[in-house]
C-alpha cells in the first residue's frame, strides 16, 4: 500500500514536471519587447514556502535563459516570513527585490511606500507588450486587489479562491430540492434540509474569521463594510439586509456555530453533519479525499447564490509585489511579468496553483483534473467576487463586528441593532 | 571602615540593576504609555483620555465583571474543594498515593492541551458531555457557545485545573501537623472534623493564606483556557480583562489600552495580596 503510493507519487511528480519543462520559450519570445535587454543583471526575490512557490522554482531558469538575468531566491517558512518582511522593512534592511505579499499588509506597506508603484511599468511599451501581458485578463477581485485599500498599483496576484456553493447531491435529491440559485432558495433549502433532520442545512463560520463569508452576504445585497471613501457603511441598510440573511442562515448551522471556523466547516462538511457549505473552493478537492471524507461522490458544486444585488462572494489572494528600492526596477518587473503572465498562470493552474487570470481557468487539460462542474462554479464565482476594504485596523474592525454578529446568531439581538452598534464601536476606532 | 558598610550595598548591586532593567523601567515604561498626550494642555504632555474612554467603555465594565466573576468563583471554590479533597485524603486509609496522583493529574498536564481537550468536550455535536446527555434522555446544552453560559463553563474548566494546586499544598500542610495533636484531641473526644475546624485549619492560617493568594493571582490572571476555548467569545462573553488585554496590545497594536489595563491588573492585585501580606505579619507578632 505504502510503495503503491511512493509509486504513484512518483509517476505523478513525473508526468507535472514534464509537462511543465515540456512548455519551450516561443511562447514568451513571442511578446513584442527585447526580454534580453538587462542580460548579466540580476534580480533578488524572497518567497514564502507555499504551493505557488513550489511549482515557480524549478522554471526560474527558464526565465534567466529567456532573459540572461540571474535570479537569486531564498526561502522561508510561512509563519518567519510573514514576522520577517515588515520587520526588515521597519528596520531599513530589506533587500530583496520581488518578494510575496498577502492583502491584509497592504495598508501599511503602501502607506510606508515599502511598495513600488507598478503601473508605469505595466505602461511602459518597452518592458511590456500590453497584448501579451493581457492584464485585463485577471479577474475583477485581482484587480481590485493591485490596488488595495485606494492605493497604487502594488500587488499583482499570483493565486485565487472564492466563495462556492458546495452541497450534498444525495439529500437534496431525496428532498426535492433543487441546487440553490438565489439566496431566498437557499436559506429555504438550508431550513428545510435542517427540519428534515437528515443533516444540518449549512455549516459557516460563525467563529474569529465571520468577516470572509460575511463580506460576500453583505455584497450580495449591495452592502460592505466601508464604502470607497472609506467610510463606515456596515449600518447601511443593505448591509443590514445581508447581516440579516447571515444571520437567518447561521442559525440552521449546527449547533455551536459561533465557535466555527475554517476547520470546524470542514469537519461538519466531510463527516456529512451538514448538507451545504459556502466558503473557500479550498474544500473541494479534499472531499473527494476518500482518507478524509465520508462524503466522496455525494457532492455537488454550484456559483454563488444570487442576491438582490447579484452573485459577489468574497475572494482571497495570494500576490507578489516590488520593493520600492529596487535599483533595477525594469529588470525586477521582467521577473513578475514573466511569473504573472497568462501563460505561466496557465501552466501553475495544471501544477494545481488555480489562477487569478481567466484564461488560466480556460487551459486544455485543466476540466480533465477539476471536472467542469467545479471550474465552471469557480469561475464563475470568481468572476463577481469582491474583496474587502483593508485599512490600518481591519483586523480590530472585524473583530467587533465578529461579537455582534454573534449575539444576534445567537438571538440576543437583532441583526439591525447589531450591525448599528458595530457601526457606534468602528466610529470610536 | 568605610569600605566595609558599602560592600554589603556593592554586593546587591547585580539585583538592583536587574530590577531596574526588568521590573521597574518597564513599569515606569508602561505608565509613559498609559498616560502620554502630546496635545495635552498641561505642562507636561500628560492626559487622561485613555483611562476616561476606557472607565466609560460598557465593553470594559464587561470585562472587569467577567474577571471578578472567574477570580471570586474559581478561587473560592477550588479553595474549599482543595479544603474537602484535602482532608478527605488524609482520613482515608489505604491508596493514599493512587488517589493523589489522579487528583494532581489535571495540574501534570499542560494548560492548552487540557484547554483543548475541554474544548472538543464541550463541541455541542460531536462532544461527550452532549452525547452522555442524551444516552440519558437529556437535551444537550450549548456549553461554551452560548453567551448566558459561557463564562460559567470557562470557570469550571478553571476550577478543575487548579484544585489540585490547592490540594497540594494544603495536603502538605496537614501533614505537617503533628500527630500528638490529634491523639490528643480524639483522646478528649472532638470528632475528626471538629478537629478540622478548630484545631487543623487554625494552625495552618498563613499557608491557607498563601495558597488563597497564590490561587487568586492565577486565577485573576487566567488565560490560556479562555484562549483556546472560546478565545472571548462568543460576543465578548468571555473577554476577561487579560484576554483584551492581549487582543489590544498583540492584534489591534493600541499599547496605550493595554498598558492602561495591565496598571489596573496591577493596583488591583496589589491591593488585594497587600491585605494578605499584612494578615501574615499581624500573624507573626
Amino acid at each position: 500500500m505504502f510503495f503503491k503510493k511512493i509509486i504513484t507519487g512518483f509517476i505523478a511528480t513525473f508526468f507535472i514536471s514534464s509537462a511543465i519543462n515540456a512548455a519551450d520559450l516561443s511562447n514568451y519570445t513571442n511578446a513584442n519587447m527585447d526580454w534580453k535587454q538587462f542580460d548579466g543583471e540580476t534580480v533578488t526575490v524572497l518567497l514564502s514556502k507555499h504551493p505557488w512557490q513550489e511549482q515557480i522554482e524549478p522554471l526560474i531558469p527558464e526565465f534567466e535563459e529567456l532573459t540572461g538575468i540571474n535570479v537569486k531566491l531564498k526561502l522561508l517558512p510561512e509563519n518567519q516570513y510573514l514576522t520577517k518582511v515588515p520587520a526588515d522593512m521597519e528596520a531599513g534592511t530589506f533587500k530583496f527585490d520581488v518578494f510575496m505579499t498577502q492583502l491584509y499588509e497592504a495598508p501599511k506597506f503602501c502607506a510606508e511606500n515599502w511598495l513600488a508603484d507598478l503601473e508605469p511599468l505595466i505602461n511602459d511599451p518597452s518592458v511590456t507588450d500590453p497584448n501579451w501581458y493581457k492584464y485585463n485578463d485577471f479577474f475583477e477581485g485581482a484587480r481590485d486587489v493591485a490596488v488595495i485599500g485606494n492605493t497604487y498599483l502594488s500587488h499583482i496576484a499570483i493565486t485565487a479562491e472564492s466563495q462556492v456553493l458546495v452541497y450534498r447531491k444525495d439529500i437534496l435529491d431525496e428532498l426535492g430540492i433543487s441546487v440553490p440559485s438565489t439566496m431566498d432558495e437557499l436559506l429555504a433549502a438550508a431550513t428545510k434540509i435542517t427540519e428534515s433532520g437528515k443533516a444540518y442545512g449549512i455549516t459557516t463560520r460563525g467563529g474569529p474569521a465571520i468577516w470572509w463569508p460575511g463580506l460576500g452576504y453583505l455584497a450580495s445585497y449591495g452592502g460592505e463594510y466601508l464604502d470607497s471613501d472609506l467610510n463606515i457603511a456596515i449600518n447601511s441598510s443593505e448591509s443590514i439586509a445581508g447581516a440579516d440573511f447571515y444571520v437567518k442562515l447561521a442559525q440552521q448551522a449546527p449547533p455551536g456555530v459561533t465557535n466555527f471556523d475554517w476547520d470546524e466547516i470542514n469537519t461538519a462538511m466531510l463527516s456529512g453533519q451538514a448538507a451545504m457549505f459556502l466558503d473557500s473552493s479550498v474544500i473541494y478537492p479534499r472531499l473527494q479525499d476518500d482518507s478524509i471524507s465520508e462524503v466522496v461522490g455525494k457532492v455537488g458544486v454550484a456559483p454563488f447564490p444570487t442576491g438582490p444585488k447579484g452573485a459577489k462572494p468574497n475572494s482571497h489572494y495570494w500576490t507578489v509585489s516590488m520593493n520600492e528600492a529596487t535599483e533595477n526596477k525594469k529588470a525586477a518587473w521582467l521577473f513578475l511579468q514573466w511569473a504573472t503572465s497568462p501563460d505561466m498562470q496557465g501552466r501553475l493552474a495544471l501544477a494545481g496553483i488555480l489562477g487569478p487570470r481567466t484564461s488560466s481557468w480556460e487551459v486544455d487539460g485543466l476540466s480533465d483534473q477539476l471536472g467542469d462542474e467545479f471550474l465552471d462554479a469557480a469561475k464563475t464565482s470568481l468572476g463577481g467576487a469582491v474583496i474587502p476594504r483593508v485599512t490600518p485596523g481591519f483586523f480590530e474592525r472585524v473583530d467587533i463586528f465578529r461579537a455582534e454578529m454573534q449575539e444576534a446568531i445567537l438571538g440576543n439581538k437583532d441583526a439591525a441593532s447589531a450591525m448599528n452598534d458595530t457601526a457606534e464601536a468602528w466610529s470610536k476606532l | 571602615m568605610k569600605d566595609k558598610t558599602y560592600f554589603p550595598l556593592l554586593l546587591t548591586l547585580p539585583v538592583v540593576i536587574f530590577l531596574l532593567a526588568l521590573l521597574i523601567y518597564p513599569l515606569l515604561y508602561t505608565f509613559t504609555i498609559a498616560f502620554y498626550d502630546e496635545t495635552s494642555e498641561f505642562y507636561i504632555p500628560f492626559s487622561l483620555n485613555v483611562f476616561n474612554s476606557l472607565v466609560t467603555e460598557e465593553r470594559f465594565l464587561k470585562n472587569v465583571y467577567h474577571t471578578i466573576f472567574l477570580t471570586f468563583f474559581s478561587t473560592s471554590i477550588s479553595f474549599v474543594l482543595g479544603i474537602f479533597l484535602a482532608y478527605c485524603l488524609d482520613q482515608i486509609k489505604f491508596g493514599k498515593s493512587i488517589f493523589l496522583v489522579i487528583l494532581i493529574s489535571p495540574l501534570a498536564i499542560m494548560p492548552v492541551v487540557s484547554a483543548l481537550t475541554w474544548r472538543t468536550m464541550f463541541n455541542p455535536l460531536y462532544g461527550i458531555l452532549n452525547s452522555i446527555l442524551k444516552y440519558f434522555g437529556f437535551d444537550g446544552l450549548e456549553w461554551v457557545t452560548d453567551t448566558s453560559s459561557a463564562l460559567t463553563w470557562i470557570t469550571v474548566v478553571d476550577i478543575w485545573q487548579w484544585t489540585p494546586f490547592c490540594l497540594l499544598l494544603i495536603y502538605a500542610g496537614l501533614k505537617t501537623i503533628p500527630v500528638d495533636i490529634k491523639e490528643s484531641a480524639s483522646l478528649d473526644g472532638i470528632n475528626s472534623f471538629k478537629e478540622l475546624i478548630y484545631i487543623s485549619l487554625p494552625i495552618l492560617f498563613n499557608l491557607l493564606l498563601i495558597t488563597l493568594i497564590f490561587r487568586f493571582m492565577e486565577a485573576f490572571k487566567a488565560f490560556d483556557s479562555i484562549m483556546v476555548i472560546t478565545q472571548g467569545g462568543p460576543g465578548n462573553a468571555t473577554e476577561t480583562m487579560v484576554i483584551r488585554s492581549y487582543y489590544t496590545g498583540f492584534r489591534w497594536y493600541k499599547p496605550e489600552i493595554t498598558s492602561m489595563i495591565g496598571i489596573f491588573l496591577l493596583i488591583f492585585t496589589i491591593i488585594c495580596t497587600r491585605w494578605a501580606g499584612t494578615k501574615i505579619g499581624e500573624q507573626e507578632n
